[in-house]
């Protein structure tokens, strides 16, 4: 599980899910996201991204998902 | 009524259609049918045809749906999505369920354009309140890409092939979406993978009217099509953007436009990154997509009329 | 002599309709026969044949019928559901007596089953699946060498008795791939309906000679139950002509039988087989022999009409005989109809979608004839 914080926002990508058909990179409305040389999904361009969670609503394998909260660590607590 | 950005913060709807599913990758199926069921807010009964996805999505000891689910066979989907709905109504009135719940076919485009048409004319015809879904990849893909009625002009496929005495299938596509509304059903619209927020809007639309909804959905097939798996929301776009498969809607008879482009693309762009057209591209074969050009603008004008410029 | 090459069981079949002289396919895509139409699709049209693919199996044996009648040999290939589609059209083909060639590669049922599993579970219904009673030639195989053979033969029975003729193949035959040398043109037999003589005063309904669309004759073609010229008829007529056909196959169940006899001189037990579980059986008979168990083997190729004498004889001096097959026990009951409970009969079945293996059968043979020695 690959993470991208960004503020109180976060993106999680899970590559096992992963099957690398780019649907979430073609429909990223900011260029957030690219396929790596292993064909799975990365988010290269956190900094642009504006959370709207198109890439978790068209991902078909639920590898991609938007979280609006940061979840702390529960050591932190 | 929750807009589109509420439901999808909704878990239970979010997770009607999972990830546990053996569809290829690139396969516009998959996202059609997260679109679509992710838009509807009531609770929904899900009947499939048999073809890709109901075997890809059902697949031994799995299953990718949280929703009731029933696949009888190839040829019926709109007729048992005619049982339910009666039932439904019949028990609605009765009293015994009280809550409001959509029914929802989903069928490719072999078993709607083929072997379901007669199916879904009949329940079109008698009216039962239901949408139905067709994705469409042009071809029967789940038993190796042979034809069928959606696959377009001169594409090529295993009982269509190329050869010396054939340049692929020979005959037009049939137009599948003119055929239902041809039925006056109150919701008719063509969309495609690619299009998502219209796709959602198309199906909220469609299971707020009162009637049969009919949805036609450009969904690609990397395999069939041969094209990179990673390209297929790109490729879906072409087909709007050449025209080839305009996004409108018919509402209760009069037809809209949902998206003009605003330079349309040759259809070239659309043919060239995918394999099934690689031999329109040989030399001798030029007046075969002048041909196409022809066919697509002849329909784009055709439909331009018909929307009378609504968009 | 030609060299062996590599084959797939429905490339195999698709080569035979063509060598049988088959000029017409049309078919709808289903597992696990669609080769068939993807190899017709591409070759037929190189021999001036015409390959449609229609919109359902109904479409498909209607076009079939149609092509049959307009003068071509012709043929549709299917699996389970789409078999049970043609039936209304199987019962029609055998009432008007039109020569056509169905192949069903049976797979595990019923309904969708198990689309990419084998099964024989389809005996039954190829006989009795259509409506009332009605005259059908059932063969199988179980090499793909005698696929080819088999549809070959499939369209010389149909041409010579103007009769629907299935052929039952299974998933695993149809997709198995072989090294075969199949038949040179001319080492087989390429039998063709027989016209009239004369035209007039033909009766399209009397007999196996057939005349079709476009060659002058008058022709009324009809479901219905007709006369010997084809106007509907009733009662004693209908009757008539009923029987006519009917007799016209069962009376010729023995010359009809296909089989294959192994060690049936001495043998105590006699395994009846037929498709796809012959094969399992040829490796347990080789074992049991070896054995010194005195086993003989009826592999069957023509399954209807049933060749019951073949099995009273076949069967006459042994103690037991097992049926293996790929289903809940159905060829068997004819078996032990024929056999009338003189000898046990057994069934071996198998419903997982997985073959028969030949050790299942081995020790389930020497299991009962030991059995049978001890009492």
């Amino acid at each position: 599980m690959r993470r991208y914080e960004q503020g109180s926002f976060f993106l999680e990508i899970e590559p096992r899910r992963c099957k690398g058909c780019g649907v979430c990179v073609q429909s990223c409305p900011q260029g957030v996201l690219t396929l790596n040389s292993e064909g799975k999904v990365e988010a290269t361009e956190i900094a642009r991204c504006v959370f709207c969670g198109i890439c978790e609503q068209r991902c078909p394998d639920f590898a991609i998902s938007v979280h609006k909260e940061r979840i702390l660590q529960p050591s932190l607590v | 009524m929750p807009n589109t950005k509420e439901l999808a913060h909704h878990e239970e709807i979010q997770k009607r259609f999972t990830g546990a599913h053996a569809l290829c990758a690139g396969c516009g199926t998959p996202v059609c049918v997260r679109t679509i069921l992710n838009a509807i807010e009531e609770p929904v009964v899900v009947i499939n045809a048999t073809g890709c996805l109901e075997v890809a999505t059902t697949r031994y000891p799995t299953t990718a749906w949280n929703v009731p689910w029933i696949h009888v066979a190839f040829e019926n989907a709109a007729a048992v999505a005619s049982g339910i709905e009666a039932a439904y109504r019949a028990l609605r009135r009765r009293g015994k369920i009280t809550k409001e719940i959509r029914v929802v076919a989903f069928g490719g485009d072999g078993g709607t354009y083929d072997i379901g048409l007669q199916a879904l004319s009949g329940a079109l015809e008698r009216g039962h309140r239901f949408l139905y879904v067709c994705y469409d990849n042009e071809a029967y893909m789940n038993t190796g890409n042979q034809r069928s009625g959606a696959t377009p002009f001169a594409a090529q496929t295993t009982t269509a092939p190329t050869g010396e005495k054939s340049f692929g299938k020979p005959q037009r596509r049939k137009d599948l979406t003119e055929i239902v509304a041809a039925h006056h059903v109150p919701y008719v619209a063509q969309a495609s993978i690619s299009d998502w927020y219209d796709l959602a809007v198309k199906a909220r639309k469609a299971v707020s009217v009162d009637g049969p909804a009919f949805l036609n959905v450009l969904s690609t097939c990397p395999r069939g099509w041969g094209h990179p798996t990673d390209q297929s929301i790109k490729i879906a776009r072409l087909g709007v953007e050449t025209c080839y498969w305009p996004l409108y809607e018919i509402i209760d008879g009069q037809w809209h436009l949902n998206y003009m482009p605003e330079e349309r693309l040759p259809i070239v762009e659309w043919l060239r990154p995918q394999r099934r057209f690689a031999h329109l591209f040989e030399p001798g074969n030029e007046a075969l997509i002048a041909q196409i050009q022809q066919q697509v603008d002849e329909d784009w004008e055709k439909l331009l009329r018909r929307c009378e410029g609504r968009a | 002599m030609r060299e062996q090459e590599l084959v797939q069981g429905n490339e195999a079949c698709a080569r035979g309709a063509i060598y049988a002289g088959c000029r017409f396919f049309a078919g709808y895509p289903i597992t696990p026969s669609s080769e068939i139409m993807e190899y017709l699709a591409r070759e037929l049209p190189k021999v001036g044949g015409i390959c449609l693919q229609m919109e359902d199996e109904i479409a498909s044996l209607s076009a079939v019928i149609g092509a049959s009648w307009g003068g071509a040999k012709a043929m549709t290939a299917t699996s389970g559901p789409g078999f049970s589609l043609m039936q209304e059209n199987i019962g029609y083909a055998a009432i008007t007596e039109t020569p056509c060639v169905i192949v069903d590669a049976q797979r595990a049922g019923p309904s969708t089953g198990q689309p990419t599993k084998a099964s024989q579970g389809d005996v039954m219904q190829a006989r009795w699946g259509t409506h009332g009673d009605h005259p059908i030639i059932v063969l199988t195989a179980s090499w793909v060498r005698e696929v080819f053979e088999m549809t070959v033969h499939a369209f010389n029975l149909s041409e010579r008795y103007r009769v629907p003729v299935i052929l039952l193949l299974d998933e695993v035959l149809a997709h198995l791939r072989e090294n075969v040398v199949l038949p040179e043109p001319g080492e087989l037999d390429v039998i063709s309906r027989r016209h009239p003589e004369r035209l007039e005063n033909f009766k399209p309904f009397f007999d196996e000679t057939m005349v079709t669309f476009g060659e002058g004759g008058r022709l009324m073609v009809t479901g219905m139950s007709h006369d010997e010229f084809g106007f509907p008829a009733q009662g004693k007529k209908a009757a008539e002509q009923l029987q006519r056909i009917l007799k016209k196959i069962e009376s010729r169940a023995e010359e009809l039988a296909i089989y294959r006899a192994h060690y049936l001189d001495d043998a105590d037990a006699v395994i009846v087989s037929y498709g796809i579980t012959s094969r399992a059986v040829e490796e347990s008979v080789r074992v049991l022999r070896a054995e010194g168990l005195a086993v003989g083997w009826l592999d069957l190729k023509t399954l209807w009409p049933f060749p019951e004498k073949l099995i009273r004889s076949c069967t006459e001096h042994a103690q037991y005989v097992l049926v293996p097959e790929l289903n809940a026990g159905q060829l068997v009951r004819e078996v032990e109809r024929a056999v009338g409970g003189r000898v046990l009969v057994e069934h071996l079945g198998r419903l997982d979608g997985y073959l028969i293996t030949p050790e299942e059968i081995a020790a389930r043979v020497y299991d009962r004839v030991e059995c049978l020695k001890g009492a």
